[in-house]
């Protein structure tokens, strides 16, 4: 420190620079006070030739050559001091690594390669390369040639010979060496051989031997000229050998966990979907991913085409699919063999085999439907555990319905040819299918169909598609007697098939049976429900998923439902009949959903008020006070009747009878029942069913049975009081006032600032400081310019005068030269 | 009894009263021969096996003429003097009454029938008029009280065109009060004619509003004018400064009712209940409220919607109602859970609609994928439920 102010102090006064102050303003530190101009020239000359004078000099040099010798730098080493500070930092180097290797002596070398591999003595050169062996072999002498022609004496040894058995050692030799060559090419082909042969039988082997990547095969079908030149190939082909497992199992079997697992996955998501339509959650019209070679034909590469044949453990087929598509070419199959067959009695005897097989597989398909039906209902059972012993029985009943059923169906497969084709009028399909009972004609749809399954390519789709309005039709025309119901009862796994292959055509047919049942129904008078349009109503839940929020089927549907039911007119047995029949259907309609149906619900207290004397509840819908077609008198006889509704009533033309009354108030009740269970999370519920309850505890029948319904129901609706929170729609937030930022200003000194906005203060800031920063840049430039002339102006006049002492240098030997010739020429002439 | 035939000659020799009237020509009137007019009309009545349509074929050429209208109702006052149900057919009066306008006054471009310069010129005199209408209303007053569908008729001509023209309007209101309290179309029909007279004749009516109430009733929805009921009734509760107690009565009586009601008729009602809670702030006290109840605070059977106890209630209903089968009610009912907006919604669009219209406009709705079922039918009941079993059988 003290040096330095020394040196300040040593300043010459002519070399500053005073700024000369006006004013002298308290509270403002000044920095410029005092200029040194000469030091701060010289500063900035010497901070240039540490940075752009280094630049100048390696101006267009690419690279340099930095030399990094140890020593090199250093003068004061002299050339030995060198040396051993090189092999002392190579020795540090090694002795790092060696850090952790204890125990083990550092390697010595000889000639560059460690003595450790030398000391094994090995023979630097193998037999095993053929290729340069011969060369190698070639180029030596035998060790007996050797022995005798270098160190045996000499030609002296064998005096006798002479110089021609030296020939003749040396021809000998010659032979010998080239029968071993021959040999050796000889044993090498044989070799070759044989492995061509060990590859071809292996080829041989491999169809058989299954395996599962194709890709190694196809490495193997390669020619074996091409594998011969390739050397890494054995290796490939041995490791193939070596990690391919040697029976290739096909899939394994799927237990029946698996199966029940993977359908039970299958199902999840199906009903995850159908439960976000449910609530009606908009999908957001994810496209499925189609390619450019589509042909829209629905030709789906599903997963079910790829399922393998599989057998379970008892040897039944697990896939019945697969079955019934084999079945289906028998069908074809034979077919066939009943054009060839005309004149052949062989073939006969096929036929009679696929026959039976076809039988066959039709039964196996019929236990397993039965399995099914069985497994299904034993579902419900679980579900509803008070009724356990009524489902029992019913389920049993059913079973043996079902049972009967299928032996019905084989009778009626039996009788019947196994092709139909869909005929191109509707009057064509209903010569088909006439006169045929019921079972027949399921069997010839079904044939139908299955004949003309739209995998099977051809037209079959648009001829299905043909099919689909036909057999609505056939229902339709079916529909005025019991029949209609039955075929509808045996066609709709049928119509469940149609219908998976083209939803959309489907849906515009209902819509358009729909429309006209419609129709139908605004122009008749009186307004009255007929079969056909229950039919309709009935079988659209069965096919489209009538849970959905919406759905352009099933809410047609059930539009015209809530008309049908709010506004026909109920006068006769049918009347009443249809009404519960169509109640009963829409309760299969809100069954997943538990939606609410007001004409439902008006519809039942209708009921239940035709059924009393009761005046005090008010009349709804179409019901007036004068219709007490269903009232039951006490005095009537008791007689036996079923707790269930028969279809056929909605035919009926019967009056009014004591059994009827009492089964249709029993259904009415259930139907109560069922729907006030499944609106139980309505919140109001109890308005919804105080009249029905109202009325039902007025009902009095003397029927134990009876009263057992109406207990049961009366507890149910008594039961589903519940407490009601008062509605709170929307979450009341205060809104927040609108806030203005607040004027600030910084300094209070007298002076007026200018007020701007924040933003623009900052951006002007900015400006002025790249003025400034611009200026000083463009100076420095300037500088740096000044500089580089300077250094060339000097480099320049240094050259020049480097050239200007050559230039008197030549001229100078030049003038010498002359003298000495000039002398020379004298010293001649003397 | 009288043929068509006939009736063409008594129109013919009327129309050639234009041309040579064979009645006396009273100096400064207007000649009109009204007793051919009454005779013709007469007949008309008398007639049994002629339709109504046909007459109103003959009638329709005459009826734009001025003159002839102005001179009907004099012949209608005359001739209901001596109206009688055993003789004459009193609903083809009510008819006639219907078809043939009462001039309002007289404009320069009126047709006139019986136009002549060489006679006085026609003059349209309203207080004649009006004491001729008062004549017809007054003297079918007893056929009204017997016989229902002629006082429906009747009530439709007050509300229409008659009203205005009596001498004293508000002397209706005692009869439109009578038929307030009869059940049915009728009432509704006396509500509007009651509303005319307030409106416009300021009748204070006592109790309107009770009336009103107990118009929404469960049967209400079978009526054909119950569009006409939710018209009145919006208009009724227009005025802001109605009490809240009365209005939260009507909210919640149609928000009751809605559970019965068929789907168009729940967005009309949805979309009222909507206006009277923007209309009425307060009211969102049915909304927005937090505490329980064991049940409903609302007497529904209250005739008198001030004792109903309606606003300790919440509308639980309409949110009952999102879980309705169509989803165009379900979504009628949504605004209850977001912001009301300031501007009241227009319900004369859903006025109109009917299960048909409904059908229809759901019939033109186009699709473009449709979902299936994943559960194969075994039979034709549906997989996984058992109503169908249970309840139904195909057994005989």
């Amino acid at each position: 420190m003290k040096v330095k102010k020394n040196k300040e102090k040593q300043l010459n006064p002519f070399e500053l620079h005073i700024n000369n102050k006006k004013f002298t303003i308290l509270g403002r530190k000044s920095k410029n006070e005092v200029g040194k101009p000469g030091i701060a020239r010289s500063k900035s000359i010497q901070k240039r030739k540490k940075s752009l004078l280094l630049e100048y000099k390696l101006k267009d040099k690419s690279n340099k050559f930095v030399d990094r010798r140890i020593g090199e730098k250093n003068r004061a080493m002299t050339a030995d001091d060198r040396v051993i500070a090189r092999f002392t930092a190579s020795r540090v180097k090694a002795q790092k690594k060696m850090k952790y290797n204890l125990g083990e002596e550092e390697d010595l070398t000889h000639h560059g390669q460690s003595l450790s591999t030398i000391e094994k003595f090995e023979k630097p050169m193998s037999d095993d390369d053929s290729d340069s062996d011969d060369d190698r072999n070639g180029g030596k002498l035998a060790a007996e040639f050797v022995e005798k022609a270098h160190f045996g004496g000499g030609v002296l040894s064998r005096a006798g010979d002479g110089e021609t058995s030296h020939r003749d050692l040396i021809d000998k030799l010659i032979a010998e060496s080239k029968l071993r060559k021959y040999e050796k090419k000889q044993l090498k082909q044989e070799t070759n051989e044989l492995t061509e042969q060990l590859d071809k039988d292996w080829k041989e082997l491999m169809p058989v031997v299954p395996t599962k990547n194709r890709g190694e095969t196809d490495i193997e079908d390669e020619p074996p000229t091409k594998k011969k030149v390739d050397k890494n190939s054995y290796d490939i082909l041995m490791r193939s050998l070596k990690f391919d497992r040697r029976g290739m199992a096909s899939d394994k079997l799927k237990s029946e966990e698996e199966i029940a697992k993977e359908e039970k996955e299958r199902l999840e998501k199906l009903e995850s979907e159908r439960l976000k339509r449910m609530k009606g959650i908009e999908d957001d019209g994810i496209v499925k991913h189609r390619s450019a070679d589509d042909l829209d034909d629905g030709f789906d590469f599903g997963d079910d085409e790829i399922q393998p044949l599989a057998y379970n453990s008892e040897g039944k087929p697990l896939n019945t699919d697969l079955i019934s598509v084999n079945e289906e070419e028998n069908g074809l199959n034979y077919e066939e063999n009943v054009d060839k067959s005309e004149d052949d009695d062989e073939m006969e005897s096929d036929e009679e085999e696929s026959d039976d097989n076809e039988n066959e597989n039709n039964l196996n398909n019929d236990m397993s439907d039965l399995k099914e039906d069985d497994v299904s209902s034993n579902d419900e059972e679980t579900d509803t555990s008070t009724k356990k012993i009524d489902e029992n029985k019913s389920t049993k009943l059913f079973a043996k319905k079902l049972k009967e059923k299928k032996v019905l169906m084989d009778e009626a497969r039996q009788q019947l040819p196994y092709t139909f084709t869909v005929a191109e009028l509707y009057e064509g399909f209903q010569e088909i299918l006439e006169d045929r009972s019921i079972a027949e004609q399921t069997v010839i749809i079904e044939r139908m169909i299955k004949v003309n399954h739209p995998s099977l390519g051809n037209d079959n789709r648009s001829n299905l598609q043909r099919l689909y309005p036909y057999l609505l039709q056939h229902l339709n025309d079916n529909s005025c007697s019991i029949d209609g119901w039955k075929i509808l009862n045996s066609l709709a796994p049928h119509l469940y098939d149609l219908t998976q292959f083209f939803p959309e055509h489907a849906a515009k047919c209902f819509i358009e049976v729909l429309k006209e049942k419609h129709t139908d129904f605004v122009d008749s008078s009186p307004k009255q429900i007929t079969s056909d349009m229950l039919i309709f109503l009935k079988l659209v839940p069965l096919l489209f998923p009538s849970s959905d929020y919406y759905h352009p089927v099933c809410t047609y549907a059930v539009m015209i439902a809530s008309e049908i039911l709010s506004q026909t007119k109920i006068k006769k047995r049918s009347d009443v009949a249809s009404c519960l029949l169509l109640t009963t259907i829409l309760l299969e309609y809100v069954q997943l959903s538990k939606r609410y149906i007001p004409e439902v619900v008006n519809m039942l207290r209708g009921m239940l008020l035709m059924a009393t004397d009761n005046t005090s509840i008010s009349y709804v819908q179409q019901f007036k006070p004068n219709m007490k077609i269903l009232t039951l008198e006490n005095n009537e006889t008791q007689t036996d009747w079923s707790k269930k509704l028969s279809i056929n009533e909605i035919f009926s033309e019967k009056n009014i009878d004591h059994v009827f009354k009492l089964t249709s108030l029993y259904v009415i009740l259930d139907l109560v029942f069922r729907f006030s269970k499944l609106c139980e999370d309505i919140p109001s519920v109890n308005e919804i069913w105080a009249p029905h309850l109202s009325i039902i505890t007025t009902l009095k029948i003397n029927s134990d049975e009876m009263n057992a319904q109406i207990d049961k129901t009366k507890l149910h609706l008594q039961m589903i009081n519940k407490n009601l929170e008062k509605l709170q729609t929307i979450s009341n937030r205060p809104k927040a006032l609108r806030l203005y930022e607040p004027r600030i200003q910084k300094i209070y000194d007298g002076r007026t600032f200018k007020t701007e906005s924040k933003e623009k203060a900052e951006r002007s800031k900015l400006l002025h400081r790249y003025k400034r920063e611009m200026k000083s840049a463009v100076r420095e430039i300037r500088k740096d310019n000044s500089f580089l002339s300077k250094l060339k102006y000097h480099e320049q006049a240094k050259s020049d005068v480097e050239r200007r002492n050559k230039v008197k240098q030549i001229y100078s030997w030049g003038a010498n030269q002359a003298h000495e010739i000039n002398k020379l020429a004298k010293k001649n002439k003397k | 009894m009288a043929t068509i035939s006939e009736f063409k000659q008594l129109f013919d020799k009327f129309l050639r009263e234009n041309k040579c009237p064979t009645g006396e020509i009273v100096k400064k009137k207007y000649y009109f021969p009204v007793d051919q007019l009454k005779t013709i009309y007469t007949s008309m009545l008398t007639t049994t096996n002629i339709q109504w349509s046909q007459f109103q074929q003959m009638l329709i050429n005459y009826v734009e003429n001025l003159d002839f209208c102005y001179y009907s109702w004099e012949c209608f006052s005359l001739i209901v003097q001596h109206l009688n149900t055993d003789k004459t057919n009193v609903y083809m009066f009510t008819n006639l009454l219907g078809f043939i306008k009462i001039p309002t006054e007289k404009n320069e471009d009126d047709k006139l029938l019986f136009k002549n310069n060489k006679r006085p010129q026609f003059k349209y005199n309203s207080e004649q008029l009006k004491s001729w209408v008062t004549v017809v209303w007054d003297d079918m007053k007893p056929f009204m009280l017997s016989n229902i569908k002629i006082r429906r008729d009747m009530l439709t001509l007050l509300i229409e065109k008659i009203q205005m023209h009596l001498n004293n309007p508000l002397v209706t209101a005692d009869f439109l009060m009578d038929s307030l309290d009869t059940p049915g179309p009728i009432a509704i029909l006396g509500l509007q004619g009651i509303f005319i007279l307030v409106k416009d004749y300021n009748l204070e009516c006592p109790n309107i509003y009770g009336k009103l109430y107990n118009f929404f009733t469960t049967d209400m929805f079978n009526y054909r004018y119950k569009t006409r009921l939710f018209y009145l009734a919006d208009i009724f509760l227009r005025s802001t400064h109605l009490p809240e107690l009365l209005v939260a009565a009507f909210v919640k009586r149609m928000a009751r009712l809605s559970l019965v009601a068929p789907p168009t008729d729940i967005q009309i009602m949805a979309a009222f209940i909507g206006n009277l809670l923007i209309r009425h702030p307060p009211l969102k006290v049915l909304i927005q409220s937090d505490s329980i109840v064991s049940s409903d605070p609302y007497i529904f059977e209250e005739k008198d919607p001030l004792k109903s106890n309606a606003l300790n209630s919440s509308l639980w209903e309409l949110v009952s109602l999102k879980q309705h089968i169509l989803p165009k009610v379900g979504k009628s009912v949504n605004f209850l859970f977001k912001k009301l907006p300031q501007v009241e919604w227009d319900m004369s669009e859903l006025l109109d609609d009917s299960y048909e219209s409904m059908i229809d406009e759901e019939y033109k709705t186009d699709f473009q994928k449709v979902s299936l079922t994943y559960e194969k039918p075994v039979s034709f009941s549906v997989p996984l439920s058992n109503h169908m079993d249970d309840l139904w059988t195909l057994d005989d």
